[in-house]
């Protein structure tokens, strides 16, 4: 798929671990793995809403399209 | 009921296991008696005999995996791809038992022409029944393989 998740770089942009993120948003780490290399088939939009809002950022900082 | 069911279902299917296992040297035995009464036929014994064994061998292999199959649901989930591809193999030997009826059928009209008579009739309804056999598993197989996708893709969801 040329849909490409960046949460590992804004992860480190906000200097953050993926543990504070689950718990954060409440969702497990692992599921949150699977976001972060790429496994994950769909996102939904308020797992997209809680990540946001908790990384301070938009999803177009989360999501990238390259052919 | 729904222990129950799994059981009951295994249980037929071993049934029908020793029942086919059976018919080889049952068979052998009647087409041997056979040959006595009617000595101008016993050219035909051996590769009917064959023909037949490798229907029951088809038919083995496919009772031995819906077997495994039954037993592996009460245990596991079987949405997944081993089912799948186990249902494909289940079909294709359905396919091949529809295959040998048709090879012996066609083999028998050669060698005995309108004198093959009801056993001919009967070997179509074989054939029949083993190919709308391999078309429903075939059938089972597409639903499995596309409940197998959803799945995944639904637990693939963030």
């Amino acid at each position: 798929m040329a849909i490409i998740v960046n949460l590992d770089v804004m992860l480190a942009k906000r200097k953050m671990q993926l543990k504070e993120l689950s718990e954060a948003i409440g969702i497990t780490q692992s599921n949150l793995s699977n976001l972060k290399t790429g496994k994950a088939r769909a996102i939904r939009f308020s797992t997209l809403d809680a990540i946001c809002r908790t990384l301070q950022c938009q999803p177009s900082d989360l999501l990238e399209f390259r052919d | 009921m729904q222990r129950v069911k799994p059981i009951l279902l295994s249980g037929l299917l071993f049934l029908a296991i020793a029942f086919f296992v059976g018919m080889f040297p049952f068979l052998i035995h009647m087409s041997a008696q056979y040959v006595n009464w009617n000595p101008e036929l016993s050219h035909l014994r051996i590769p009917f005999l064959v023909l037949i064994f490798l229907v029951l061998l088809v038919s083995i292999v496919a009772l031995v995996l819906a077997l495994f199959l039954v037993l592996r649901s009460t245990r596991k989930n079987i949405f997944e791809s081993l089912t799948v591809r186990m249902l494909n193999l289940i079909g294709h030997s359905f396919l091949a038992g529809a295959l040998f009826f048709g090879v012996m059928y066609i083999y028998g009209y050669a060698q005995l022409g309108k004198e093959i008579g009801l056993v001919g009739g009967y070997l179509v309804l074989a054939l029949a029944g083993y190919f709308l056999a391999a078309i429903l598993v075939y059938f089972i197989t597409d639903l499995f393989r596309k409940a197998v996708e959803y799945k995944e893709e639904n637990e693939l969801t963030v």
